[in-house]
């Protein structure tokens, strides 16, 4: 029997509270071997959730786990982080990058670390004020590649970069997660990024979990539907979520469940995650 | 303790880029002006110390300005670990400073062929470390505090305090109260040196050792 936890990681009632602001209490969980899509809007609690999670903010309450063990006490050396800019200083070049943080991992390998900047054509010398955001991003995977991190936390990595680059992180994180022991958190608010690469969603909305779980489940847990606003009762027009009406018709999102309450007038067809982000944020920030 | 050096190195390895050349050159063309121009080993030895104590606290700056505290963490360094690891390295800093100084003071001697007392400047060396090493240990804590930037000016009081410091000492010494004093507690000190050294060390060491303790709560307490 494997001594390796089940779980990547887990949050359990998780809080922290800004002036203005309050996160939580969240709870959710990653099986080991699965990419998670972290989403929500601008200011939902995203990136307070995952410096929650490494300590780079105190929580208020509630627990953070990794591979069974609390965040406060465990090996970082497990856990590879990689922020929309690199924490590095800009000066340095890859290779000074390299020689600063070599020492404080037991397990780096500067084999693997040389393979990555080959294989994402980064150049040892260049410095890091010179990379380009999506050359950022790789480096920082690379560093958590090279230090043996079973569980990468992505903040916003795709924010900013054009469409092949986004399409080449979301390569990397396939790629990352062939080993089943390797898991991925990823924040974003570009939703059409995890369609293809995300197992699970959890969607953050005003501090609160809205949906944690699946991506299919997700998907065929609501309906887009559209049609004519007079075809629909106050009751029925209270179902559903982030209700619009213009001068052709409305549309909004409802849970499938619903579907047979709707008169068959209603039209519906699959959202995207998108849709499903948009609406809900309609939803509860209506009235 | 080897993770506290690894950190103090990767405090160096922070501000290594900025101590080229052109930054030595300065240290150097100070320490020469400074100690042709007044013919003094301890004013050569302070200037360019002072200089380096805005050194000590570069680390600070760009931590705030590369998000080098999220590093920390990724690296797995404890706060505390972080905390010790920049006092290690802001007291190597002055001290590397230090002896610096003392080289080119030697080298002065011999160039201007004057003679040069080894052991002389080492006491004066011992004290002026012991003076920036508490200037910085009050800048630190502020600086863990607040951040660099919000801290910034107000991690210069410390200096300006000891400047303002001195030179209130000077003018109150043309007073007459005050140069009896002075005579009076100059004759106790030449007459009981061990007890001076103890008396300055225990200072020095409750004034870092206090510093630290701050450092420590404070930074524990910061989010990033």
């Amino acid at each position: 029997m494997s001594d390796i936890p089940n779980q990547a990681f887990e949050l359990r009632d998780l809080t922290k509270a800004y002036d203005g602001f309050r996160l939580g209490p969240i709870s959710f969980a990653l099986p080991r071997g699965y990419v998670m899509g972290f989403i929500g809007p601008n200011g939902a609690g995203k990136t307070t959730t995952l410096k929650a999670m490494i300590n780079v903010i105190h929580r208020d309450g509630g627990e953070v786990k990794i591979s069974g063990v609390d965040s406060r006490v465990v090996s970082m050396e497990e856990v590879g982080v990689v922020m929309d800019t690199p924490m590095y200083v800009g000066e340095w070049t890859i290779e000074a990058l390299r020689l600063a943080i070599k020492p404080f991992y037991a397990q780096w390998d500067d084999s693997i670390f040389t393979a990555r900047l080959r294989d994402f054509d980064l150049d040892p010398t260049k410095q890091i004020k010179d990379l380009s955001r999506g050359m950022g991003v790789k480096l920082q995977i690379a560093v958590a590649l090279s230090h043996h991190a079973t569980l990468l936390i992505l903040d916003e990595p795709t924010s900013g970069l054009d469409p092949v680059a986004r399409e080449e992180v979301g390569d990397l994180l396939r790629q990352f997660v062939a080993d089943e022991r390797h898991s991925v958190l990823f924040s974003t608010h570009i939703t059409s990024d995890l369609e293809r690469v995300a197992d699970y969603i959890t969607f953050i909305l005003d501090g609160r979990v809205v949906f944690s779980g699946t991506t299919g489940d997700l998907m065929e847990k609501y309906v887009r539907v559209a049609g004519d606003p007079s075809d629909l009762s106050a009751g029925q027009r209270d179902l559903v979520i982030g209700y619009s009406s213009h001068p052709t018709g409305f549309d909004g999102l409802l849970e499938a469940a619903h579907r047979a309450e709707l008169p068959p007038s209603v039209l519906t067809e699959k959202p995207s995650l998108d849709d499903i982000v948009i609406y809900m944020n309609k939803g509860a920030h209506r009235g | 303790m080897g993770k506290v050096m690894a950190f103090a190195r990767l405090d160096f390895q922070t501000i290594r880029v900025y101590l080229n050349l052109k930054a030595l050159g300065i240290f150097l063309v100070v320490a020469v002006a400074v100690g042709w121009s007044t013919g003094s080993d301890a004013a050569l030895l302070a200037v360019p110390a002072a200089m380096e104590c805005s050194w000590a606290t570069y680390p600070c700056a760009m931590s705030e300005k590369a998000n080098l505290d999220t590093l920390y963490t990724t690296l797995s360094l404890s706060r505390r670990t972080v905390v010790r690891g920049r006092y290690v390295f802001a007291l190597l800093l002055v001290l590397a400073s230090l002896a610096g100084g003392y080289i080119v003071a030697a080298a002065l001697s011999l160039v201007r062929r004057q003679p040069f007392e080894p052991l002389l400047p080492l006491g004066e060396l011992g004290l002026l470390f012991a003076v920036f090493s508490v200037v910085i240990a009050a800048q630190l804590p502020i600086i863990f505090k607040l951040g660099y930037t919000a801290a910034r000016f107000l991690a210069y009081v410390p200096m300006i305090g000891m400047i303002v410091v001195i030179v209130g000492m000077g003018s109150l010494s043309q007073q007459e109260w005050m140069a009896s004093f002075l005579t009076a507690a100059s004759t106790w000190l030449l007459s009981h040196p061990a007890a001076v050294v103890a008396i300055l060390v225990l200072v020095w060491a409750a004034a870092l050792l206090g510093s630290y303790a701050l450092s420590v709560r404070f930074y524990a307490k910061r989010d990033f």
